[in-house]
């Protein structure tokens, strides 16, 4: 039952002033740490920017007509920059051997997409072993996950990773996309 | 006025709470922090590559093999009883403590692998207030099973405001957080973050290349096709990041810009899929759950006097629920006045409750007035027995259960 008051214990004032100013300080401390991220730029953990999708979306594509004249700046197809390119997971199905997308998260979890690409993009840079290991990590995932009842994803014979470049500059309505294998396992 | 006594008032006006608040802030933090993590398994992430790896300078001596993956489950179902008895309040002070530790433990492994995720940050600092600054134990199991010991503890102790550090850190945490995110757009990208269409870019990139599952689908591609719209959008998001700190000041603000700070984490989840379900919860330090004030000298009974109940008289259903407890009222030590009383209305104006505020129930007990359904729950808890249960109503934040309680008369 919720009952109005707190606990005091008996201690000595000075034991109980020094808790007090501990306490303070357990305050202050995290508190200053973070606010100098208010004037500086660094990533970490725990204390950081916070720089999530700060930074700009430019145009890749020439803003002038033929002309010579700019586009105008709320023209829909000047905003876009029309090509981003990303690690895809795609899993071999037994028996037929056609590919599926695997790009949702509850196939990995708790492995989300952005650990995953970060994680490619670690193993790519590193020797083939570790490549091997993390796409066989994440069979045993997505078996386990499957397992769970997770997800209803047919058995895979093989997982592959591509560098998938997705280009929507005839619009939103009208993507493309051209794929590189750089995994396989 | 020195720099220490400044700060000392502004947390105290900025910071208005009963001490039932930290105690239920308590319950909903490590309860649903359980619900979220309890079929998260950490040891998936020990059984990674090396080469992923990533701690910090200070701890690159510690390899990743010490978070082998039985030892990171063993650690896993440790977190998750502590975080059931910090929740219902069993040892409080131990398992909220033993919570913090375990789960920033657990929750850095997880983040030290192949990338760090910003998602989990503040929810450490939320079970930090609770744990190190203060450990709340209203509410609380340890109240019910060791009764005596507060009972000696509480006798003549004041509402402690040491308590309202911890409510006041996680805000200053959550407003510094989204400041410097603004801030971080502004220093990357300057104004034009909000003029160049960014975020109609950001919304299109999402939802073609199916990266994560939105909740509503199509809701990204419907937007990214106004980029003018997405610009407004995005002009409205970096004014309201920046304005963040206005929360630790001002009782507006808190009105007005804390709910859209919510909002706007809920739609990243609702239109990308990209969810922040722990810094959510967060916001759960900006609700009021209890509703009590000091009475002055003049107005309090004796401490063993019985406790009084004034009640609306010309409501139905208060009258209905006085019928129903009557009879045990005075085994109960409790005394019900009808609101229109001549002896009340001195301690309704003490009390600050006016009926137009739709406050249909006021409790006095001892030097404490316990207003509406706050008023409603203590006289439950007074009951005993099965209506004891009433109290779980505390767990229903004061804005939805008072305007409930007001049109009901309980």
């Amino acid at each position: 039952m919720p009952v109005v008051g707190t606990t005091r214990s008996s201690w000595p004032r000075a034991a109980q002033s020094l808790f007090k100013m501990a306490r303070v300080l357990a305050f202050l401390v995290p508190v200053s740490i973070q606010s100098t991220y208010l004037f500086r730029q660094a990533d970490g953990w725990l204390f950081e920017n916070f720089s999530l999708f700060s930074a700009l979306s430019k145009p890749t594509r020439d803003t002038r007509r033929e002309d010579g004249t700019e586009l105008p700046r709320l023209e829909e197809s000047s905003y876009w920059v029309p090509r981003v390119t990303r690690y895809s997971i795609y899993g071999v199905r037994q028996g037929d051997g056609t590919e599926l997308r695997l790009d949702a998260s509850a196939y990995w979890a708790p492995l989300d997409l952005n650990r995953i690409r970060a994680a490619l993009a670690l193993v790519a840079r590193a020797s083939k072993d570790d490549e091997a290991r993390l796409l066989e990590a994440l069979g045993e995932r997505y078996r386990l996950n499957a397992e769970r009842g997770r997800h209803r994803g047919p058995p895979l014979e093989s997982i592959r990773v591509y560098r998938v470049t997705y280009d929507w500059t005839a619009g939103v309505d009208h993507p493309t996309s051209t794929r590189t294998l750089v995994m396989e396992r | 006025m020195s720099v220490s006594r400044l700060a000392a008032d502004l947390l105290k006006r900025n910071t208005v709470a009963s001490p039932v608040d930290l105690g239920v802030m308590r319950c909903w933090v490590f309860g649903l922090l359980f619900l979220h993590y309890v079929r998260h398994d950490f040891a998936a992430f020990a059984r990674l590559p090396a080469v992923l790896w990533r701690p910090p300078f200070l701890l690159r001596s510690l390899t990743m093999e010490f978070f082998e993956p039985s030892r990171v489950h063993a650690l896993h179902v440790a977190w998750l009883v502590l975080l059931v008895f910090a929740c219902i309040g069993l040892w409080v002070r131990i398992s909220s403590f033993g919570a913090f530790l375990v789960g920033a433990v657990l929750l850095w492994f997880e983040n030290t692998i192949a990338y760090a995720n910003a998602k989990d940050v503040l929810i450490i600092w939320a079970m930090y207030a609770l744990a190190v600054l203060s450990t709340p134990d209203q509410f609380s199991v340890d109240r019910l099973l060791f009764r005596r010991r507060f009972e000696d503890a509480s006798r003549g102790a004041t509402a402690d405001r040491d308590e309202f550090l911890a409510i006041y850190c996680v805000r200053v945490m959550l407003a510094l957080m989204f400041c410097c995110a603004g801030l971080s757009k502004l220093r990357t990208s300057g104004i034009h973050w909000g003029t160049s269409g960014t975020l109609a870019n950001l919304l299109a990139a999402k939802a073609l290349t199916w990266d994560r599952s939105p909740r509503v689908p199509g809701l990204a591609e419907a937007l990214a096709r106004h980029p003018r719209w997405c610009d407004v959008l995005a002009r409205g998001v970096l004014p309201l990041e920046l304005s963040a700190p206005l929360v630790l000041v001002s009782e507006w603000a808190r009105r007005l810009v804390a709910p859209a700070l919510f909002v706007m984490l809920a739609s990243f989840w609702l239109m990308l899929g990209i969810s922040f379900p722990m810094t959510l919860v967060c916001f759960v330090f900006f609700l009021r759950f209890g509703d009590e004030v000091e009475l002055p000298a003049s107005d309090r009974s004796d401490a063993t006097g019985p406790a009084r109940v004034v009640f609306d008289a010309r409501s139905r259903w208060c009258r209905a629920w006085v019928g129903c407890f009557e009879e045990r009222a005075a085994s109960k030590s409790l005394e019900f006045i009808p609101g229109d009383d001549a002896r009340v209305h001195a301690l309704l104006r003490d009390a600050h409750v006016s009926g137009s505020r739709g406050c249909r129930w006021l409790l006095l007990k001892g030097p404490t007035a316990y207003r509406g359904s706050a008023a409603f729950i203590e006289m439950l808890a007074i009951m005993g027995g099965v209506w004891r249960l009433g109290c779980l109503l505390y767990l229903i934040p004061r804005c939805l259960r008072d305007p409930l309680s007001s049109r009901r008369g309980a």
